[in-house]
C-alpha cells in the first residue's frame, strides 16, 4: 500500500511506512485538535517560560541540571523500601558487615571508630571540626558504596553527586543534631583568653555541664563556668565573657574580704573550697550576705584591664561586689573534666 | 493495489482482497473531504479561523490522510493564538506523517509564536530539507528569521513568492506575519500587492484599510473600507471600521500612527 506521506509502495500489512515511518493505518486516529481556554493559559505560560529561558540561559541550564537530578532523587526515595539497609547504615560499615562485604565493612567501621576516639580526645580544639567531617565522609562513603548497587547508578558522576548529597544530608540531618543534643548534656569549652591563673590557660579544653545537666543548686567548692557581664569604672575595664572559678559562698553564707583575705561565715575557707587563684591586689573590703539564688565567686582567675598604675588603684566596692556575687542564672554549669592538653587530662577538682 | 506487488502470492488471498477493498477510498467521500478543505481555506481567507478549523476537522473526518487539512488545523490554531495546542497537534501529526515539510513548517511557526526560537529554527531547517517545496515553508522561514532578529527574512518572503505554487493569498499570509510582529509598513506593502492581484476579495481590502488606518493614512483607509463594503455589503466589521474612521481619531491614535510612519513600521 502506498504511503500517504512519501508515496512509497509498502508491503500490505505493515503499520508504518518502511521508508519514512509514517503511519499507514489512520482509521482509529482522532482528528479533533485540543483547544485551550479563553485565557490561552498554556500558551502564555510556554511563552513566558521560553522568554525567561532566552533571557537567562545560565539560569535555565541550572534548572535543567536540577531537573536531571530529580530521577536520581526519586530513585533514592524508592530505596525507602529497603529500610533494613538504611537502618544498618546508621553505623558506617555495619551494613557491609551484615551483607556480603565484611572486610570493607570492618575497615570502614575501624576508621570511623578511630576518628571518633580521636575526635573525643581532641574535643574543644581546632581539630574537632576536621575530625567530625572526616567521620561524616567515611559514613557517606560507606552508605554510598552500599546504595549505589541497589540504585544501579552506572555513571560515576551520578555516584559522586549522590555521595556529595549524602555527605551534606548526613552532616546536617544526623551528625549536627546528635552533637547539638549531646552538648545539651555536656558541652566542650575552650578556655578563653581572659581566664588566667587557677591552673587554666588559654586554649585548654574542658567539659562542662550543659543546660540539661545543670544542678538545681551548687555546693561550696564547685568549680563552675559562669557568664561575666561587661563593667567599666574609672581605671577598670572588665570585658564580657566567661569566668571559671570555684564557688566560695552559697545562698545564706556571710562572705567577707579583708585586706586580701577571704572569710566565709567568719572563717577561712576549708580545703578544696578556696578560690583557684589568689585574691586580686587592692580588692575592696566587702561584707556580703548572700541571698537566695546568689553565689559568691571570687574573680581570682579572671583578668581585668587596668588603666593607669594598677598597683595604686583600689577596686571600687560596687564593682567588686558585682563581680563577686553571681546570680544562679549566670552560673552555666560545673566544669567536670579537662581533656586538653593531654598532659593535664583529668577530672577537675 | 500497486503494480509492484501484484505478482506476489499470499496465503490468505481472501483477506488480502478484503484489506484492499477497505483501503480503497470511495470517490464520493474524497470529494467531500476536498470540498470541506476548499471551504476551510475560503474561511481562512476571510479571517474566520474558528470556522475554518471546524471545516478542516470535518475534512479530516472524511479523509484522515489529507495532510493539507492537518497543516490547516495547526495554522488555524496558531492564528487563534492557541500556540501551545498547535505545537502539540503538530507533534501528533508529525508522528503520523514523519518529516512532512508542510507540517514541520507549521510546527516551526507554532514554536516561534511560543518564543521557542531554537525549536522554531530547527523545525524550519528540517522543513526546508524535507522533500518538496512550497511557498508556506519559505514564509515560515521568513517569520523564524524575523523573530530571531536576522535580516534575511525579506529574502525568504521573496523566495516564497517565486515558488511555482504561489498565489495572491500568500502575500496576505506574509502580511499577517508582518502584522503579528508589528511591522505594519511591510504588511501594507504585501496587502497592496495582494489587492492588486485579487481586487475582488473584500476581506483583503478590509485588512489593507486596517493597515492604512494604523499608519494614519486616513483617506486611503476610507477608500479601502468603502471598496470592501462594496464587495461584501453586509459586513458588520467593515461598517464599524468606517464609523470609527468617520467619528475621528484621538490624539494618542494620531501620535501612534505618526510614530509608526516615522519608524517605518
Amino acid at each position: 500500500m502506498q504511503c500517504w506521506n512519501c508515496g512509497f509502495e509498502n508491503i500490505p500489512g505493515l503499520k508504518a511506512c518502511a521508508r519514512c515511518a509514517s503511519a499507514l493505518c489512520l482509521d482509529d486516529i482522532s482528528v479533533e485538535p485540543p483547544r485551550s481556554s479563553t485565557l490561552h493559559l498554556a500558551t502564555q505560560v510556554d511563552r513566558a517560560s521560553n522568554r525567561l529561558k532566552s533571557a537567562f540561559p545560565y539560569f535555565t541550564r541550572f534548572f535543567d541540571w536540577m531537573a536531571g537530578l530529580f530521577p536520581v532523587l526519586s530513585e533514592a526515595l524508592a530505596l525507602l523500601v529497603s529500610w533494613r539497609s538504611l537502618l544498618w547504615s546508621l553505623i558506617p560499615g555495619l551494613a557491609q558487615i551484615k551483607t556480603r562485604r565484611p572486610r570493607i565493612g570492618w575497615i570502614l567501621l575501624s576508621i570511623w571508630l578511630v576518628l571518633l576516639l580521636v575526635a573525643i580526645v581532641s574535643i574543644a580544639t581546632d581539630w574537632t571540626w576536621y575530625l567530625v567531617n572526616a567521620m561524616v565522609l567515611v559514613h557517606a562513603v560507606s552508605v554510598t558504596s552500599l546504595l549505589v548497587e541497589e540504585l544501579a547508578f552506572e555513571r560515576q558522576i551520578i555516584r559522586a553527586a549522590f555521595g556529595v548529597c549524602l555527605f551534606f544530608t548526613l552532616s546536617y540531618c544526623l551528625y549536627r543534631p546528635v552533637t547539638t543534643l549531646l552538648s545539651r548534656w555536656y558541652q566542650p569549652i575552650v578556655v578563653p583568653a581572659q581566664i588566667r591563673g587557677g591552673g587554666f590557660v588559654e586554649g585548654d579544653g574542658i567539659i562542662c555541664q550543659g543546660p540539661w545537666r545543670r544542678p538545681a543548686q551548687y555546693a561550696r567548692g564547685d568549680v563552675v563556668l559562669y557568664a561575666v557581664s561587661s563593667y567599666q569604672r574609672t581605671g577598670f575595664y572588665v570585658p564580657e565573657g566567661l569566668g571559671l572559678d570555684r564557688i566560695v559562698g552559697v545562698p545564706g553564707d556571710y562572705v567577707q574580704t579583708r585586706e586580701g583575705r577571704l572569710l566565709v561565715n567568719g572563717a577561712d575557707p576549708a580545703k578544696g573550697q578556696a578560690p583557684l587563684g589568689a585574691i586580686p591586689r587592692h580588692f575592696a573590703d566587702l561584707d556580703i550576705h548572700l541571698a537566695a539564688g546568689e553565689y559568691a565567686i571570687l574573680p581570682s582567675s579572671f583578668s581585668c584591664t587596668y588603666h593607669g598604675n594598677a598597683a595604686q588603684l583600689t577596686w571600687p566596692p560596687d564593682l567588686a561586689r558585682q563581680l563577686m556575687v553571681i546570680p544562679y542564672e549566670d552560673v552555666l554549669g560545673r566544669a567536670v573534666f579537662r581533656i586538653h592538653p593531654l598532659s593535664r587530662f583529668g577530672r577537675i577538682e | 493495489m500497486p503494480g509492484r506487488f501484484s505478482n506476489l502470492e499470499f496465503d490468505d488471498q481472501r483477506r488480502h482482497n478484503k484489506d484492499e477493498g477497505k483501503r480503497e477510498k470511495p470517490p464520493v467521500r474524497q470529494s467531500t473531504a476536498g470540498e470541506h478543505l476548499a471551504k476551510a481555506r475560503e474561511e481562512d481567507r476571510w479571517g474566520r479561523f474558528e470556522s475554518a478549523l471546524r471545516l478542516y476537522t470535518r475534512a479530516l473526518q472524511e479523509d484522515r490522510a489529507m495532510i493539507a487539512a492537518w497543516v490547516g488545523q495547526v495554522q488555524m490554531l496558531v492564528q487563534l493564538d492557541e500556540c501551545h495546542e498547535a505545537r502539540l497537534w503538530s507533534d501528533k501529526a508529525l508522528e503520523l506523517f514523519r518529516n512532512n515539510g508542510e507540517l514541520l513548517a507549521a510546527k516551526a511557526q507554532a514554536c516561534v509564536r511560543l518564543q521557542d526560537m531554537r525549536a522554531g529554527l530547527t523545525c524550519s531547517d528540517a522543513s526546508l530539507q524535507a522533500a518538496g517545496s512550497s511557498p508556506w515553508r519559505w514564509e515560515v522561514r521568513g517569520e523564524v528569521l524575523l523573530a530571531n532578529g536576522r535580516k534575511q527574512y525579506e529574502d525568504c518572503f521573496q523566495k516564497a513568492l517565486l515558488e511555482p505554487a504561489v498565489e495572491w493569498f500568500d502575500r496576505v499570509i506574509i502580511a499577517r506575519i508582518y502584522l503579528y510582529h508589528r511591522n505594519v509598513t511591510n504588511a501594507l506593502r504585501y496587502l497592496t500587492e495582494a489587492v492588486n492581484m485579487e481586487p475582488t476579495h473584500g476581506y483583503t481590502w478590509f485588512q489593507l484599510g486596517n493597515c492604512q488606518k494604523a499608519l494614519g493614512l486616513i483617506p486611503a483607509a476610507k477608500t479601502s473600507y468603502q471598496r470592501s463594503l462594496e464587495l461584501c455589503p453586509g459586513s458588520v466589521l467593515v461598517k464599524q471600521a468606517l464609523d470609527e474612521l468617520k467619528s475621528g481619531r484621538s490624539l494618542f491614535t494620531w501620535m501612534g500612527s505618526i510614530l509608526r510612519r516615522w519608524r517605518g513600521r
